[in-house]
């Protein structure tokens, strides 16, 4: 089959270069000029035929995997980064695709299950033989995979901001470490002077080791932790949260809650009274997408750190916004992991093109000082971590859900996945102990 | 019109020139255009190749250089006793002021380990501040000393952002790339927080050698004679260049390139962040190939290239080359083929004028090409063959003669043949007239003997009439032309039959039918009449049998009259054909000879052919073909 398909397409070329066709032409058409002409056109084509056209081969498409959530409880969240993964290889295909091959996406599903994640993962590798697979969402989806993509030598794209701590020589991050978004946030707040800050979050590892991290930069700085609370998934405490927050008076609160658990919250401080003016807010989780789940006026004039805002000025993120908003629908929002998810996919792309090959282990080395301009800017894989440099930005809720940036870093960060407030091995250990401490106990990320 | 004419129908030396051009040429054609073109785009595909890895070797060696200071600066300010150093530093700067002796002595004591440091690991400079922006130790810039990063004239440098930045990100961090207030060289800065029990207690801050940046981008080995890099780093709305070029060594901060007019730039692209390589027109309005890349440290745009003119100039110099083969080899096909189409065309054209020559009857001219190859021996044969066609041509001249002479007496004779019959007839018939007469006279006065005697004077008379009215009628076949038309024979040899008038006994006949035939009537007339009376003449059995038929043949019909008579003896078949030969001894006056001669004549003469088959004692089969 894959005979008989390069064939024709070779056929194909040759008749589309106009000398071949012109010398061919030449032998059927002037057949009054003899048999020598015919014989000597045929040694000109004969001669020329490799010289003046290039081989294109179309080959069997590029297999890739595209793993998140599309059923369950992270659903809808992770609807917008799928979305744009897709919409990226849709990109690349409509260019022409890579190395003239298509790229054809497999589409799994990770249920909302880390279990699952795993065995579509391994479905991926083994049985679809993608070559890379872009996905996961949670730290625990990818602490999950990260042994598999190890033992199968595999390659993971993985887009969402996380809490750092880990490196992999089989993961690229293309989302932000704690330096590139929690670190940034909390010396924003310090400069403003605010120094006594109130953690929110849930029992899960991202929070908690996010709130180690502001913990141990806090303490550096001279900074204080008012109070810190962990919501259980479900639990109806954020109305007890929010008095003791009003009790405490801290200057500013650092929320790494998501999803409804985020919504609850922000409404119970509403409703005890806490503006924005009072005791601002300062999200990690709560983003564009986040936003569509609830009315947005609850939350407008808190802050949010991402390196991403649907509102960001410029060319790349025009485009960007409006191809995605053809494709899916005017209604539509662009998230952080969305768009890192979206620039993922053409930095895999680009060290495809690099490296001549859709090889894994070649690919994953090219991908090391890859760089483009994205929607958010310019992003680079750093060699030395697989991490991506990235533009930091802080941003107001504004009522229609979006976000007013009010602070932008002058240039793209370095990724530190280990902070250098401590030595590695004390992170790793710290990192293990949440881990292994919250061993997984069905569906409860949320 | 000429040219055209030649075009359409070439002669030999425009034919050859014409392929020998074709042959030589196209393949040269073809190497110089594989030379050329493909040659280029592959020397352009492995440059291209050779550039990316030197640009990513730069971009490399220069984030190698920045991670190597970087982990060196972390070392330092995780030393207990650089971390000492400071909190001396830091107390009697605080508790004494920097102008103290007690800073005085303090510095001294700690300025030579540092300084150490500082001359291990290459640093151009180390300074170190206090959580609250005073610079109070500085390795090279005494001046600065005192000097204060958040407030004061230093607050907006390049070193205060970096400071501003390491000691609230609490990581390491590296400055932008910019000049600051009269310093003649532009300045990079790390900064890296002391920590001490998690808490944030001071920054070090180096100066990285620019020097040594520019030697790690600019080192031009394998880049030819005219390869060089460029650096840009984006300062407003311009990339400018951070660092001298090879062929404009005052380039750097002096050269720029404006973003918004020149968006598709390559420096503008590569400090966007976007990575690229091709075919560009570089500052210098050159045609170079380039690479550019992205230096995230410290924000620029790197650009490896070098000329398009160096690169290709092998290729030039050979299609040069080629060029000036194809030339030679055109110029030489063309006189070769001249050359050759002479000595083909030269001896054909002499044969053609021999030709002309000749055939206006000069059979002495000789064409006569020395030459060994086939034309000569053509010319030769030809030389052959116009000697021999000139013999011919003389003996058939002398047989036309011939032939017109004995047409002539032929012709002579047969008149002289009619004349003699007829005037010898007049005095014959006086001779058979007077005999008769004689007899009828004088009846009484002649005895029997002399009776008898005048009976045989008489039968040799009209004898003698037979045989010339014989002549006379053999002469006229000859002579005489009659119209052919198409005649059915069957008609014809029924009257002859009829008119015959056959005896009883004999039975004259025609087997199967007779064809329609075209012939001269009375010719045919004679020719049947004579052969069948011939065949009732010597019919000597009691039922005689004569018949006649006829068979196709491919071009004639052949005719066949067949008797049952007496038959002929094998040795007289030619006689009887000639004329007054006889073979019953003149037995009868009217058996003259002349008949079956007279047959075989108009048969001949028609261009068929007569002849006889017989058994004596058992009859005759004569045969003849009458051409359709």
């Amino acid at each position: 089959m894959i005979h008989n398909k390069r064939g024709q397409a070779e056929l194909k070329n040759h008749s589309a270069c106009p000398l071949y066709a012109w010398i061919a032409g030449l032998g059927r058409e002037r057949s009054e000029v003899g048999m020598h002409s015919r014989v000597l056109a045929a040694i000109i084509v004969i001669f020329l035929a490799n010289a003046g056209c290039e081989r294109v081969v179309i080959g069997e498409p590029i297999k890739v995997g595209v793993l998140f959530s599309l059923s369950g409880v992270m659903a809808a969240r992770e609807a917008s980064v799928k979305d744009a993964t897709l919409l990226a290889i849709e990109e690349i295909n409509a260019r022409g695709g890579l190395l003239g091959r298509k790229i054809e996406p497999v589409l799994a599903d990770g249920k909302s299950d880390w279990a699952t994640f795993i065995s579509e993962a391994k479905r991926l590798i083994t049985q679809e033989k993608v070559k890379v697979v872009f996905g996961g969402w949670t730290s625990e989806s990818r602490k999950a995979l990260k042994p598999l993509f190890e033992k199968y030598n595999h390659l993971l794209i993985y887009p969402v901001h996380y809490e750092g701590l880990e490196q992999s020589p089989n993961i690229v991050y293309t989302g932000a470490v704690p330096n590139q978004q929690i670190i940034p946030a909390v010396k924003w707040c310090l400069d403003r002077g605010w120094k006594r800050f109130f953690l929110v979050g849930e029992d899960c590892l991202f929070s908690r080791a996010a709130h180690e991290i502001v913990r141990a930069q806090a303490h550096a700085l001279g900074g204080q932790i008012a109070g810190e609370h962990y919501l259980m998934p479900g639990a109806r405490e954020a109305k007890n949260v929010a008095q003791n927050i009003l009790s405490l008076g801290p200057d500013v609160i650092l929320n790494t809650l998501s999803g409804n658990a985020s919504i609850n919250f922000f409404v119970e401080l509403r409703r005890a009274g806490v503006t924005p003016e009072k005791i601002p807010v300062f999200s990690f989780n709560l983003d564009e997408q986040a936003l569509t789940g609830m009315d947005p006026k609850i939350a407008a004039g808190n802050y949010g750190a991402q390196n991403y805002f649907q509102s960001i000025v410029s060319a790349e993120n025009t485009a960007f916004v409006n191809a995605f908003r053809r494709k899916y629908g005017e209604s539509r929002v662009i998230d952080d992991p969305a768009e890192a998810g979206y620039f993922g996919v053409s930095l895999w792309a680009q060290a495809v093109e690099d490296a001549r090959t859709d090889e894994v282990d070649a690919v994953r080395k090219a991908l090391q000082g890859q760089s483009l301009s994205a929607p958010e800017g310019i992003v680079y894989v750093d060699p030395e971590t697989q991490h991506t440099w990235k533009i930091v930005r802080i941003g107001v809720v504004r009522e229609d859900g979006q976000f007013l940036i009010i602070w932008t870093s002058e240039k793209p960060v370095r990724p530190a996945p280990y902070p250098l407030i401590k030595m590695k091995p004390e992170w790793e250990k710290l990192v293990e102990d949440l881990y292994q401490g919250r061993a997984p106990e069905g569906n409860s990320w949320e | 019109m000429s040219i055209l004419t030649d075009f359409l129908k070439p002669k030999i030396a425009t034919k050859l020139t014409g392929w020998l051009l074709l042959i030589t040429l196209v393949p040269l054609a073809a190497v110089v255009y594989l030379a050329n073109d493909r040659g280029k785009d592959q020397l352009r595909r492995e440059i291209i190749d050779k550039l990316v890895v030197m640009t990513v070797e730069r971009v490399n060696n220069i984030e190698n250089y920045i991670r190597e200071t970087q982990r060196t600066l972390e070392q330092f300010v995780m030393q207990p006793s650089a971390i000492e150093a400071l909190e001396i530093l830091e107390k009697t700067a605080r508790e004494n002021g920097l102008r103290s002796p007690e800073y005085a002595s303090a510095e001294a004591r700690i300025r030579p380990g540092i300084s150490r440091y500082q001359a291990i690991t290459g640093f151009q400079d180390l300074s170190i501040i206090s959580p609250e922006g005073d610079i109070i130790f500085s390795i090279n810039r005494k001046q600065e000393l005192g000097a204060n990063y958040k407030t004061g004239p230093l607050q907006d440098s390049a070193a205060a952002k970096v400071f501003n930045l390491a000691g609230t990100l609490l990581a390491t961090e590296v400055s932008k790339f910019e000049f600051f207030r009269g310093m003649n060289e532009p300045e990079v800065f790390m900064a890296t927080p002391f920590l001490k029990s998690g808490k944030m207690i001071g920054i070090a801050m180096v100066r990285l050698n620019t020097r040594e940046l520019y030697a790690l981008a600019h080192d031009y080995q394998g880049l030819g004679e005219t390869g060089e890099t460029v650096i840009g780093s984006k300062i407003g709305n311009q990339v400018v260049f951070v660092a001298p070029t090879r062929h404009d060594p005052t380039a750097f901060f002096k050269r720029s390139v404006n973003i918004d007019l020149n968006p598709a730039a390559s420096l503008v692209q590569a400090v966007k962040g976007k990575k690229g390589q091709g075919m560009a027109i570089d500052y210098r309005g050159k045609e170079v190939l380039e690479v550019w890349r992205y230096v995230p440290f410290l924000g620029w745009g790197i650009i490896v290239k070098i000329d398009t003119a160096e690169v290709f100039s092998p290729i030039r110099r050979l299609r040069q080359n080629l060029l000036s083969i194809l030339v030679i080899t055109m110029g030489l096909t063309v006189f070769l083929s001249i050359l050759i189409s002479r000595s083909i065309s030269n001896p054909i054209q002499k044969l053609q004028k021999g030709t002309e020559i000749i055939s206006k009857g000069d059979w002495n001219h000789k064409v006569a090409i020395d030459s060994r190859d086939e034309i000569g021996d053509l010319s030769r044969a030809f030389d052959k063959m116009t000697a021999h066609l000139e013999k011919t041509t003389a003996s058939r001249d002398q047989l036309n003669a011939v032939a017109l002479q004995l047409q002539r007496s032929n012709r002579e004779l047969e008149d002289f043949a009619y004349v003699v019959s007829h005037d010898l007839k007049a005095p014959l018939r006086g001779i058979t007239s007077i005999s008769t007469w004689l007899k009828e006279d004088y009846a009484e006065k002649f005895d029997e003997e002399g009776k008898h005697q005048l009976d045989l004077l008489r039968n040799r008379a009209l004898r003698m009439d037979a045989l010339i009215s014989g002549i006379l009628q053999y002469s006229r076949v000859g002579s005489v032309e009659e119209a052919e038309a198409q005649e059915d024979l069957n008609l014809l040899v029924n009257e002859i039959i009829e008119n015959l008038n056959a005896p009883s006994n004999i039975h004259i006949g025609i087997e199967g039918s007779l064809p329609v035939a075209r012939c001269p009537r009375i010719k045919m007339h004679q020719v049947f009449q004579n052969l069948i009376s011939n065949a009732m003449k010597f019919s000597d059995k009691e039922k005689g049998e004569i018949k006649i038929r006829c068979q196709a043949q491919d071009h004639a019909w052949q005719f066949c009259v067949e008797d049952n008579g007496a038959g002929i003896d094998s040795k007289n078949f030619e006689k009887i054909f000639k004329l007054f030969q006889t073979l019953d001894n003149q037995t009868r006056p009217e058996n003259t000879g002349v008949g079956l001669a007279l047959v075989k004549r108009i048969i001949e003469l028609r261009g068929g052919r007569v002849w006889v088959e017989s058994k004596l004692g058992e009859g005759s089969r004569f045969f003849f073909t009458w051409p359709q």
